[in-house]
């Protein structure tokens, strides 16, 4: 429950005496604020079971997908060397899909990025990022009250697997400015860090959010 | 008179070891010394048949029976005794120097198994340099590091084509050493790594997919600007 040492004191109401020991109290209010039964991530996607996320889609029922929900439905479906199964089978990512009973309720992925020195190449440092992770629309708003629908509960298992294996100083996501998540993340602790032009020259601006990870030691 | 007929049978056979132009003069071609006696020992005995060089060869034209005396017959049979024992003479010594040559030619074989075990090693090798420079390339493409070309792609879909061509004679050549025991079992593991490399280096032939950009903003390797260096820098100095 690293996440929670993380969390803004804001979201830990605790209504103990200043005398008295108060994290076990304030972590229990904030693990019921945010999330609660993580699900881990452990069966990765592979020419297997891909033929589950061929028609995945994200988007709310009946309506069509916006454009941050596209993305995250077309890179899963992406057969391609630009898609997820790709990515994941060069090393590049890990993309794992959770299911509950036979039904795909959602996927998310683990990846390291690499910032460098655009003049001379030099490694500046790498973060841990979140590439893409989505919920079926089948299951949107699915699993009960907030702190135990399968996003967060994605989410929390996606952020504690990067806090266990504290890699990176950092974990990052990116954002679509208009996309209603970036309002869920900071109680994931997540900030933002900056805009980020798209630098395939299409135009679009992501926001980029980071996350310490407490874990890391340099 | 059995003994006569013998011994022409004998001299003929030791006339064709000696003969130049029998199978087996190769072996006695060694040593000329050798096969001048023996010429010498041969004529002497056919003089003490009476016979002569060129009656000798026509077997079949041999009266019946040849009136000898006992001294005779005992000289005719001590040579005889001579020609044997030097026979076994030179067989031994064509044993040895068979043995020797034996010895000589599998040295030298496993002198060639040497050298072809470090070529083998030296084959698989290149496979595993093929796949990491492969590997590499296509993760720079994915991540943006270097744009995709063409041309690097097909020479190394060729490279893995051109591997899987030559994998084939250079299994059976293993083989061939393996089955010989001239490289004491160094080859073995190494012939099944070969066959498992040529299959993998057929399947990324045949199945060939050229590498393209992360369509994820996220996998890409930042390329940090001018004016942002000193903040990131700090974002990974905290």
């Amino acid at each position: 429950m690293s996440l929670l040492r993380e969390l803004p004191p804001s979201l830990g109401t605790s209504t103990a005496k200043p005398d008295e020991p108060q994290p076990d109290t304030k972590i229990l209010v904030a693990v019921q604020s945010v999330y609660v039964d993580p699900l881990p991530p452990t069966i990765r996607l592979d020419d297997c079971n891909f033929s589950d996320v061929r028609s995945f889609t994200c988007g709310r029922a009946n309506q069509k997908e916006e454009r941050w929900e596209r993305d995250v439905s077309e890179w899963i479906k992406d057969p391609g060397p630009s898609g997820a199964l790709y990515a994941d089978r060069m090393g590049e990512a890990e993309v794992y899909l959770y299911y509950e009973g036979n039904h795909l309720i959602g996927y998310g992925s683990i990846g390291v990025e690499t910032w460098k020195d655009i003049e001379n190449g030099e490694v500046i440092g790498r973060v841990s990022v979140l590439p893409y992770a989505g919920i079926h629309t089948n299951f949107r708003g699915q699993g009960g009250p907030p702190e135990r629908r399968y996003g967060r509960r994605i989410l929390g298992g996606l952020i504690e697997e990067v806090d266990r294996r504290a890699a990176n100083p950092w974990l990052f996501l990116y954002v679509d400015p208009e996309n209603p998540a970036r309002n869920l993340y900071p109680l994931f602790g997540f900030e933002v860090y900056d805009e980020w032009p798209d630098d395939t020259g299409n135009g679009r601006i992501w926001l980029r959010m980071r996350r310490r990870v407490p874990t890391y030691r340099s | 008179m059995s003994l006569v007929f013998g011994g022409l049978y004998l001299l003929q056979t030791v006339a064709k070891i000696i003969d130049p132009l029998s199978e087996k003069s190769t072996i006695k071609a060694h040593d000329d010394n050798n096969r001048k006696r023996i010429g010498e020992e041969i004529s002497a005995a056919l003089t003490l048949l009476h016979l002569t060089a060129s009656s000798s060869l026509e077997v079949t034209n041999m009266p019946a029976t040849i009136p000898l005396g006992q001294a005779d017959r005992e000289k005719i049979d001590r040579e005889l005794d001579q020609i044997r024992k030097q026979m076994r003479v030179d067989e031994s010594e064509f044993s040895d120097v068979q043995a020797k040559e034996q010895a000589e030619y599998r040295r030298k074989m496993k002198e060639k198994a040497q050298h072809f075990l470090r070529l083998f090693e030296e084959y698989l090798g290149v496979y595993d340099l093929l796949l990491a420079a492969n590997k590499a390339w296509r993760s720079r493409v994915f991540r943006g590091e270097e744009p995709f070309d063409l041309k690097v792609d097909s020479t190394l879909r060729n490279l893995f084509a051109v591997w899987n061509t030559l994998s084939d004679p250079m299994r059976q050549r293993a083989e061939y050493h393996v089955r010989h025991n001239l490289c004491d079992d160094k080859l073995t593991p190494l012939v099944g790594k070969l066959v498992v490399n040529s299959d993998n280096a057929r399947r990324v032939y045949l199945t060939w997919e050229s590498p393209a950009l992360s369509s994820s903003p996220a996998l890409r390797t930042v390329k940090v600007p001018k004016d942002q260096i000193t903040k990131a820098r700090e974002l990974f100095a905290k």
